[in-house]
Parts: structure tokens; sequence; C-alpha cells
């Protein structure tokens, strides 16, 4: 006689998902510039289109999720024109093409010139499906802004010694980790190890400002700038919060040479940086900062067996990033660490870049049968940084007067 | 601005991607700035020097509209 059956399932850690969207043509940009002189768009996008993807990274953190690129896999893919289906906007239609294979599935193809001084929102949604829990998770794109600018020969134009699109990896800023050791009392400072930490992919981004009336440069004297975060689109009008050193935490610094952005502080945003001459203003340039979220791996390193007199158990875990080890990994990742055993699972031993715990709390036994033990570690990625405050709202500092910020 | 049809798998040599571009058989539509800017081109000075590592040729805004009109231009 058969017994009764009983279906037992793999268990799956849920899959965390980050998305982004970036310009994947960065000399046909999403801003397009329009010369009234001559009546004609800068790139002009039916002839050199400006393409948006989609960046979508999935994981688990139990490693069972074995494409992180997740582009691929996507699934009721959906772009937004100012929170409109684009679908279902006509002067839409026929300028634009979504792309359906591959690592680029759901990029978008823009055709469309978009009337001068106008900006709108694109964003994007889809559906990856989790074939492992058999469940759809929705992904969701934050918008990036599509505009057009008015010139012309004689006009003002402001450039931007930087890219349009600032990403910033943290697994790639040698300043952010110098300073933690420093501080942690790793390493000692010094002003030639602090020179070397500091280059194009440290936090604090010094982006330089020209500002040019047709061919000729003018004098940072002659004008000044002002910086404004983009919050939202209505009517085809961006809406604009004015950014100073004093209200907005990630802003270091504003002149008319230079704006200098703290970017461990942004998640994502976009800013627009006007040029005002006699209190007009006679230009503006969009740019905006993502944080990126690169894909790594983890592992525990101690191999060593367990003596039976021992009473704790020490670890420490490794992660790679691109082919590289990761410096102290902690101050980039959550990295929980877990034990199984055969009497408990899934049991929390504490969190950091390295653990001391007690055998006596993971449950490992004394029999052949039971005598064995699973260590292994979580990550995820910490987002970005927030400036720490008291019940009160006030910003707390350290004994310099620092603004402290943590993640 | 200017534009450049050149070769498309001399394009792709230099690093252009096919993907985000116009092509139409072995030939691929490039804006001035991407070959002003290629790093990949720096050996040449000019744009026309660029081009002709492309086996390109350069087009006002008006005269690449005539040639599209020809027809059998795709998205890359």
């Amino acid at each position: 006689m058969e017994s009764q059956r009983k279906r037992i399932r793999r268990y799956y850690k849920p899959l965390t998902t980050m998305a982004n969207l970036v310009c994947s043509t960065p000399l046909s940009p999403v801003t397009q510039v329009y010369n009234s002189d001559i009546r004609q768009y800068e790139p002009d996008r039916p002839l050199s289109p400006t393409v948006v993807h989609p960046n979508v990274v999935a994981n688990a953190s139990d490693g069972s999720w074995r494409t992180p690129q997740a582009n691929a896999l996507l699934a009721n893919m959906k772009w937004f024109v100012n929170g409109v289906d684009i679908t279902t906007l006509s002067e839409w239609s026929g300028l634009y093409e979504i792309d359906l294979v591959g690592s680029t599935r759901g990029d978008i193809t823009i055709r469309k010139n978009l009337e001068p001084g106008s900006y709108l929102e694109l964003s994007f949604e889809a559906d990856i499906a989790d074939t492992r829990l058999g469940v759809n998770v929705h992904v969701k794109c934050d918008p990036i802004v599509l505009s057009t600018v008015d010139k012309s020969d004689d006009d003002y134009s402001m450039a931007l010694g930087d890219d349009q699109i600032i990403v910033y990896d943290p697994f790639k800023d040698k300043l952010h980790v110098y300073e933690y050791k420093t501080s942690h009392g790793l390493a000692t400072a010094s002003a030639a190890e602090l020179a070397a930490s500091t280059d194009e992919n440290s936090y604090l981004r010094t982006i330089p400002v020209h500002l040019y009336k047709g061919a000729a440069a003018v004098l940072p004297a002659n004008f000044t700038v002002k910086l404004y975060q983009i919050t939202g689109i209505t009517g085809g009008t961006a809406q604009l919060s004015e950014l100073t050193t004093t209200n907005a935490d990630e802003v270091e610094a504003v002149t008319s040479s230079e704006v200098s952005i703290d970017l461990r502080l942004v998640e994502k945003k976009d800013y627009l940086l006007r040029a005002f001459v006699n209190n007009a203003v006679v230009a503006e340039k969009q740019f905006s900062v993502n944080r990126a979220y690169p894909k790594f791996t983890i592992r525990p390193t101690n191999g060593t067996g367990i003596n039976p007199g021992d009473t704790e158990r020490y670890d420490v875990a490794m992660v790679d990033c691109d082919g590289t080890t990761v410096d102290c990994p902690e101050c980039i990742i959550k990295i929980i660490w877990k034990t199984d055993t055969a009497a408990y699972t899934d049991v929390t031993q504490g969190e950091g870049g390295d653990i001391v715990f007690q055998l006596s709390n993971t449950g490992i036994g004394n029999t052949y049968l039971d005598d064995w033990l699973d260590v292994y570690c979580e990550g995820t990625q910490k987002e970005s940084h927030s400036v720490a405050i008291n019940e009160d709202g006030a910003e707390l500092t350290d004994e310099n007067g620092d603004t402290l910020i943590f993640n | 601005m200017r534009y450049i049809i050149a070769n498309k798998n001399q394009a792709v040599t230099y690093g252009f991607p096919i993907h985000g571009h116009r092509v139409n058989g072995n030939l691929i539509l490039l804006n001035e700035k991407e070959v002003a800017c290629s790093h990949a081109l720096s050996s040449a000075k000019t744009l026309g020097d660029k081009c002709k590592l492309l086996a390109g040729t350069i087009y006002t805004h008006q005269g690449v509209i005539n040639e599209l009109e020809q027809g059998g231009w795709n998205n890359g």
C-alpha cells in the first residue's frame, strides 16, 4: 500500500530588484538642442535617435537567481510619457520602437523631436517572471526627463565638464573606503593616501561649468549660477526646487565655475543648472545622478574544522565585484551572517564584514549525524546615505561640526 | 550639425554599436558629434579624416534627409 504523499518544495529567498533608466546614446542625449537660426534640431532624432535603456538588475540573497541582468526576462513592458501609456498617445505613434530581444529588451528608441522649451517625463514599468517562486515581480524605474533647449548662434549656451548622466558606483569609490578605514582605525590618515584615493569615481563630484556667448567664453565674474532639482513635470513644464548648500544635504558648492555634489547622498535625482546675467536666465543645462547597483558575489572564507573544545567561531566575508575583491565590503553591503545545522536552519548570528559567534547558539550536535555547521551570509547593497537627525529634526554633527551621515 | 553615412562594418570595428542607429544594408548613419568625439578615431585630426577611416561621406542636414528619402533605412 502506498503511503500518503507529502510535497516538499525547495525554499528560495525572494527576488530583490533594482531598476533605473540610462541614456545609451550619450551623443544623442535626452536633452536636445534646437537651433532657431537655422531651424534644426541637434541632433535630429529621426536621423540620430535617442535610446533609453531600462537597466534592470535582479538578485536573490541565497544565490539561487542566475541572471542578474534581467532585461531578457522582462514581461508586460510599458513605457509612460508624463504618466500616460505611450501606446495610447497618437502624437507618439510611429516615432518610437521598443526592443524585444536579448540584453536590450525594453530599450526605447525615440525618433520624436520635442518642441523647443518643452519637458517630458519618460518612465518604465515591467514584470519579471520569478519561476523559482511562481510569482511575477513588478519593477518600476524612476522617470527620466526629455527636454529641448532653444539656442541660436548668438545666444548664450552652457556646457558642463561632465557626463549628463552621472552614475555613482560605491564599489569603485576609493575615497569612501579610505575614510571608512581611517575613521575605524584600520589605516592611518595621510595626505598622500587621500590624494591617491580621490579620482573620477569619488563620491565628491565637482562638475565644471562653462558659459558661452556664441563661441566666446563668458568670464565667471560676469554671470551667476543656480542649481535646481526637477521635482516633477506639470503640463510640459518642469517643476523646480532651488538647491543651495544650506537647504540640500548633497550640495557642497554652487559657483559660476563649478558645482560640487556629494553623490553618497543621492539615490536618483534630476538637476537643472541655470545661468543668470543681469538677473535673467540666459542658459540652462540638465543633468542627473544615479546610484549604481552592480552585481557582486559574497562568500565566507574560514574553511577550518571545528575542534571538540571550540566554543566560538570566527569568519570573514569575501566580496567580489567586477572581477575585483572589495576592500571593507561592510561599508557598502549589509552582510547578515547565518548558520544552518541539523537542529536549526536560518539562524541569524550577526551583521558585518566579519563575525565571531558562539557555537552553542547554532544548534550543532556531537554525533556524526548532527555535528555539522553551514555558515553563509546574505548581502544586500546599502542604499544612499541619509543625514543623521535627532527627534527634533536637528542635524547631528561630530566634534568638528561636520554633519553625520549613515546608511 | 552634419551627418555621416559610413560603412557599417568599419563603424563597428571602431566601436560604434548598430543598436540605436539608422542602417541600410552595409551603411550606417552617424551624427557629427559621435564621430568627432570618438576616442577610437582620435588618430585622425579632422572630421574628414575620421570619415575616411569609416569609409564614410559627410552630409548636411538636408543632404542626409534626401538620402533617407531614397528609402531602405531601418533602425539598427
